[in-house]
């Protein structure tokens, strides 16, 4: 060993070394912070890899070593280490930022641990040098792979210590208030420069639905569960041997018997009624149709069960007629206002209408700025709103209170290494553009 | 429901798909084409029908992502055809297609309408579809691989090293764009690029094994029994990240990726 030209031994070699570096700082400095990088020490720490990078290029004459760094024989060991070890990240469940580890070595922090980390400073090192080698020796051939490794390199470097600068925070906005305080994931308190008012909150929410349920609750059949969507021409339908037919539908409908009291109570106090199941049972004139909030959809079903699907039919002629039996009924999902109402068969089992899934939720807000900017703008899910450096996301809201949430939670994010970090994905998907366009011809040259 | 019709569509797909795949072996090349073309063309139909039937990109469940398999199997074929003339390729990208073909026949999964807001973007439809080819190409680079590895007699192997490399290649390039289109849709919908959610920790884990592979080659191209055991090794880890790590306990309830167990 260590004869020169060093093989994938030495490569190998010089990793084990560096896992056993990192178990060593592991153990007795502890897990890394990355929080030590936070600006300007990042910037200093960028300063000097590259500074170093370039030092150890301008040796390659005089030191193997040096020249080494930019080989194969040091690459693959290195990308094979640093994927064993993100393997390990993958197996094992990672405790949530700001936990210690739950095991001595620290492999449930993965990104804190030494080895981790220095395997992967060992293969960013060796990506800077084969990039600084590729400019070096330019050739157009060469330029997917070129700006392939640029574009790693700035994103591995850029991408972990900017992390430091990053801040992300939680926005609780009740309408009509304005809030410019968020919480960070230790729960620490930050005055934003940016403040929210919310006028509305809206959610679109998808047909409601119908399903089977067992005596448990489990939801029929068991593992993967039918249901029908009830768009709105939907009259009837089937859900395994239960015949269903629509007989009446309220989209916006409210128990009889609490709709009689909205009204008469006042507005304040209405806020503070709340509907429990023993009343749901004593609403025997079932769902009417009301513009109060916390409305919600119902509809009167007519079930038959024993009715089976064509195919079966034939088999079992004439032999499930006889156990047909019909049962009509309210079902409704319920709202904050008012508990579910499901529809019990004779058989144990009942069919229900589950809490309806969202299909878009959306917050009209009022943004304003320190520096005296104020925007009128709608936020939702997948289209954040960007606003001095800061990008503001819809999250969440009061779940309980679904489409009558008065509450809409943003998370705000800040992070001023992004542009930096999209430069190097950009290259990347031009070196993987360009990897495409030339897999076929790389060994025609060679040939 | 719509997906009552998949086995008319499936079957006349697969028929046409093997009489390509025997136009082929006969050394029928327009026969082999035309046949594998209109297979692809009555299955990408299905897709399409699919697509508007449940008004957004059927992408969502993992019996919806292996119709894509299924499609981008004998397409990812046809093209390895027409370039290298490989006789038995179309066999292959058939009897693989066929079996994900069999497996939504068997066992499809819930096929709900409804697609929640997450996942209502842009990058839904190039981002998972990107990946599907990815796999498609992955998987006939692994074919191959097992093929030299086990089956292939005598040692004259550079025309199939070289078919594997350029599958292998062209899989990483779309698995590199399908992952950062990944990070570009993941700012968008949850504020970070890359937050280390287990899905992404096996794209990273997979983008790296397929990465030894490709630095592998260019270090000892003579040497190709260890470079194809990374193919396999690598494209194992592959199938973790796909659909393993909805059954890896240390995913569970963490990944914000399960979307079909919901």
């Amino acid at each position: 060993m260590w004869n020169k030209p060093y093989t994938l031994r030495e490569g190998t070699a010089i990793v084990v070394g560096l896992l056993v570096t990192g178990g060593l700082l592991q153990v007795t400095i502890g897990p890394l912070e990355w929080g030590i990088f936070a600006w300007p020490a990042n910037i200093i720490t960028l300063f000097l890899l590259v500074l170093a990078l370039i030092i150890v290029y301008a040796l390659r004459k005089r030191s193997y070593f040096c020249r080494f760094m930019s080989t194969m024989q040091a690459a693959i060991p290195a990308i094979a280490a640093a994927a064993i070890l993100t393997l390990i990240m993958g197996l094992t469940k990672q405790v949530a930022e700001g936990k210690a580890p739950i095991d001595p070595l620290g492999l449930t922090k993965m990104l804190n641990f030494w080895p981790f980390v220095l395997v992967y400073v060992w293969m960013t090192a060796i990506v800077g040098e084969v990039t600084l080698n590729q400019i070096a020796h330019f050739s157009w051939r060469r330029l997917p792979t070129l700006t392939s490794h640029i574009g790693l390199f700035l994103v591995l470097t850029c991408g972990t210590l900017g992390s430091a600068d990053m801040l992300r925070v939680k926005m609780f906005c009740e309408k009509g208030q304005v809030e410019w305080r968020g919480l960070d994931t230790f729960s620490a308190v930050h005055h934003l420069p940016v403040a929210i008012q919310l006028e509305k909150f809206t959610i679109d929410e998808y047909p409601p639905k119908l399903m089977l349920i067992d005596k448990m609750g489990l939801p029929l059949p068991k593992g993967k569960p039918e249901n029908i969507l009830l768009d709105k021409n939907v009259k009837s339908g089937q859900l395994l041997d239960c015949k269903i037919e629509i007989l009446k539908r309220i989209d916006n409908a409210m128990p009889v018997m609490l709709s009689k009291m909205v009204g008469k109570i006042p507005g304040g106090m209405m806020s503070y009624i709340r509907m429990d199941s023993l009343g749901q049972a004593h609403n025997k004139d079932g769902y009417i149709a009301s513009d109060a909030t916390g409305n919600a959809c119902a509809v009167l079903v007519k079930v038959t069960t024993g009715v089976n699907t064509n195919e079966s039919s034939i088999l079992g002629f004439g032999f499930h007629k006889r156990y047909q039996h019909t049962i009509t009924g309210w079902l409704t999902c319920g709202s904050y206002l008012f508990p579910y109402q499901s529809l019990k068969l004779n058989d144990g089992r009942s069919l229900v209408m589950p809490n309806r899934e969202p299909r878009r939720f959306a917050s009209l807000v009022d943004i304003y700025t320190q520096d005296g900017k104020n925007i009128h703008t709608e936020i939702e899910v997948n289209k954040p709103f960007t606003i001095n450096g800061w990008k503001i996301y819809q999250l969440s809201y009061n779940e309980q209170m679904g489409k009558w949430s008065n509450l809409s939670i943003f998370e705000l994010v800040t992070d001023p290494w992004m542009p930096v970090v999209y430069v190097g994905i950009f290259m990347l998907l031009f070196g993987a553009v360009g990897m495409f366009l030339t897999a076929s011809r790389k060994k025609e040259v060679k040939l | 429901m719509i997906w009552n019709y998949f086995i008319i569509f499936a079957v006349v797909s697969v028929i046409l798909w093997t009489i390509g795949a025997w136009g082929a072996w006969r050394n029928r090349r327009t026969l082999a084409f035309v046949t594998t073309g209109l297979g692809l063309a009555v299955f990408f139909s299905y897709i399409l029908i699919m697509w508007i039937t449940l008004e957004r990109p059927p992408l969502r469940t993992m019996g919806e992502t292996r119709l894509w398999y299924s499609f981008f199997l004998p397409l990812a074929g046809v093209i390895v055809f027409s370039r290298w003339q490989y006789k038995w390729i179309l066999s292959f990208s058939t009897l693989l297609a066929t079996v994900f073909v069999c497996v939504n026949l068997f066992k499809p999964e819930i096929h709900s309408k409804t697609l929640m807001p997450a996942l209502q973007s842009p990058w839904f439809a190039p981002h998972v579809i990107v990946y599907m080819m990815a796999y498609a190409l992955l998987g006939a680079a692994v074919v191959m691989s097992v093929y030299l590895l086990f089956f292939k007699k005598g040692s004259d192997i550079d025309k199939e090293m070289e078919i594997t490399d350029n599958l292998a290649y062209v899989g990483l390039s779309f698995m590199t764009l399908g992952m950062l289109m990944g990070a570009l849709w993941a700012k968008e919908a949850w504020g970070h690029y890359w937050s280390w959610d287990p899905k992404e920790t096996w794209a990273a884990i997979t983008w790296l094994a397929y990465l030894v592979y490709v630095h592998y080659r260019q270090y000892h191209s003579r040497t190709v029994r260890p470079a194809l055991w990374i193919l396999i090794i690598a494209f194992c880890l592959l199938q973790m990240c796909w659909w393993g790590i909805n059954y890896l306990p240390s995913a569970q309830g963490v990944s914000v990726h399960t979307y079909n167990l919901s």
